[in-house]
């Protein structure tokens, strides 16, 4: 579905990415972590096409994104972290938007907006940031775009709406869509995403689906010294040391994302050489 | 499930489309600047009027028209893709599913075609009635021209099209407003050219673009010419014996001057637009 091969970009002096290389299949969520300015948009923009590969290929569905072509950005819709919607009302945004979609189902969208409760007889810019956000990912949804781009889709949204967010996106999800997450909210990725991917110094660090993540680590809290001698990442609290293992016995655990991201950033080639 | 048209250069249909949605998110912003337009034409009529007599309408007719088409119309354009300069609004514009000629024509449609009958409307609506006001002043109070036993006759409204009555030489060329068409192509191209303040910097370097003009004409060609002959900035297609007499003039033969002139008329405009039509597809966000 989306093909990058040896992706350098950068701003100006700043280079972003020396090599990158991804693929996106389609049915999955895929999540994207990395530190502030790893370039996690910057990624998202590139496959979108609104910035430029400086070296190296990206091809989504058979298009090269920075030609734009009508057909090629039918098929995408991207829900930037940072947006404003026009002054009109919420109908008059969906009549004349909706029909560049080629995809997009009039009930799925009442629906997403019945389930994140949007005031559906509002002006645009009467709607709080939050309501707005739920509003464009109902059209993003709607849309049926087989890929969705959503930059730090949870920041402003309520702790109720963070969990209806999960439980849509979830349920959006076929066979024929992939979904790219971009977040550095770690905790509301958990349960919802199937492959995690780790961006840092411009390249994919680890990219791993959640169930070779699951059955390759284990994730336990522990008061044993020798456990946590043995741990491939280990933190402290008031329960336990929470640790890091490799999963030798194949035992069930949950895996803690935000742990996880901690481990991979100090300690990479040793989690990555797990995973053969 | 609708299907796609297949032309990703030109659709109609999408065009349309796009067409509709501009007008929908902007008609508010457009219709409250064209009222405050015709607010600012009956106030500067008004104070000519009242300040420099009925007579001055003449003149000032064709100033307010040429002066606001200019300035707004130039302003407008270049706020058109001011959306690009800002990253949350560039990026839903950039990712609408249409072309960029689709969108750079949607952009001339609301710039060359509506805003210009727009403001012409709005022009007339607010002359009109001022002529008539100014004729029926001079009808109950006759007045003669400033220290003459001449009367003031009635005063006809300026026609733009045909220029007739205007205070300019070029009447029968019309070049104001065939370099309007110019000047607001420009001024599209920088609004893409430039992130921000593309307005006032399209300003500056058409400013300075008129000056390198100028003194190319004073520093290159006029040294080239044989004594006592010069040319002007503004008939640059004909060279003049300035000392008199007698009075001789050289000028380009017949088909090359028309030529030129109907490419500069014509022709400049559409560069203009084929260059940022080439800006749009390179632009990034």
């Amino acid at each position: 579905m989306v093909s990058i091969q040896n992706l350098h970009f950068a701003y100006r002096r700043r280079p972003v990415f020396s090599g990158l290389d991804l693929v996106l299949q389609p049915g999955h969520i895929y999540g994207l972590l990395g530190r502030n300015g790893t370039g996690k948009s910057t990624l998202l923009h590139n496959i979108a096409g609104y910035l430029f590969p400086q070296q190296g290929q990206i091809e989504a569905f058979g298009f090269t994104p920075r030609k734009r072509l009508p057909a090629f950005l039918g098929k995408l819709f991207h829900v930037p972290e940072d947006f404003q919607l026009p002054d009109i009302s919420l109908a008059q945004w969906i009549n004349h938007t909706a029909p560049f979609y080629p995809g997009f189902d009039q009930q799925q969208f009442e629906h997403y907006t019945r389930e994140f409760a949007i005031p559906t007889f509002n002006g645009l810019r009467e709607l709080s940031y939050g309501q707005q956000k739920k509003v464009l990912i109902s059209l993003a949804l709607a849309t049926n775009a087989p890929l969705l781009l959503l930059d730090e889709p949870t920041n402003g949204l309520d702790i109720h709406s963070k969990s209806q967010f999960r439980k849509v996106i979830a349920g959006a999800l076929d066979d024929e869509k992939c979904i790219l997450i971009s977040t550095h909210q770690v905790k509301d990725l958990e349960n919802l995403i199937d492959h995690l991917m780790i961006l840092e110094d411009g390249k994919i660090l680890f990219h791993q689906p959640m169930s070779r993540i699951a059955e390759t680590l284990l994730f336990k809290l522990t008061f044993d010294p020798e456990e946590e001698a043995q741990a491939l990442y280990s933190e402290s609290s008031l329960k336990g040391h929470a640790l890091i293992l490799s999963n030798h016995d194949r035992e069930d655990s949950r895996p803690d994302l935000e742990m996880l991201y901690k481990a991979v950033l100090l300690n990479s080639k040793t989690i990555n050489a797990l995973f053969p | 499930m609708r299907t796609t048209p297949a032309n990703q250069f030109f659709s109609f249909s999408r065009w349309s489309l796009l067409v509709g949605k501009h007008w929908v998110e902007h008609r508010r912003g457009y219709i409250l600047s064209l009222l405050a337009i015709a607010g600012l034409l009956a106030v500067f009529f008004t104070f000519i009027i009242l300040m420099q007599g009925y007579a001055t309408l003449v003149i000032a007719q064709f100033f307010a028209f040429f002066g606001g088409l200019y300035f707004a119309g130039c302003l407008f354009s270049s706020l058109l893709f001011a959306d690009l300069s800002t990253k949350k609004e560039a990026l839903p514009w950039l990712s609408l599913p249409a072309s960029q000629f689709e969108k750079l024509l949607c952009a001339l449609l609301f710039s060359v075609v509506f805003f210009f009958i727009a403001y012409t409307v709005v022009f007339y609506c607010v002359d009109i009635p001022m002529v008539h006001w100014a004729n029926n002043a001079l009808r109950h109070h006759p007045q003669n021209w400033p220290n003459t036993n001449q009367p003031i006759p009635f005063l006809s409204v300026y026609n733009v099209f045909t220029a007739v009555g205007a205070p300019i030489p070029e009447a029968n060329h019309h070049l104001f407003l065939y370099s309007y068409f110019t000047a607001q192509a420009v001024a599209l191209l920088g609004s893409v050219y430039y992130t921000r303040y593309a307005f006032i910097k399209t300003v500056i370097v058409g400013v300075l673009f008129l000056i390198a003009f100028v003194l190319f004409e004073n520093t290159v060609i006029t040294p080239m010419l044989p004594r006592n002959w010069n040319n002007d900035v503004f008939r640059w297609d004909q060279m003049k014996y300035i000392m008199e007499p007698p009075q001789n003039e050289v000028r380009l033969p017949a088909g090359v001057e028309q030529m030129l002139i109907t490419l500069i008329q014509f022709g400049l405009p559409p560069f203009f637009w084929f260059i940022t039509y080439h800006r749009l597809k390179e632009k990034q966000v």
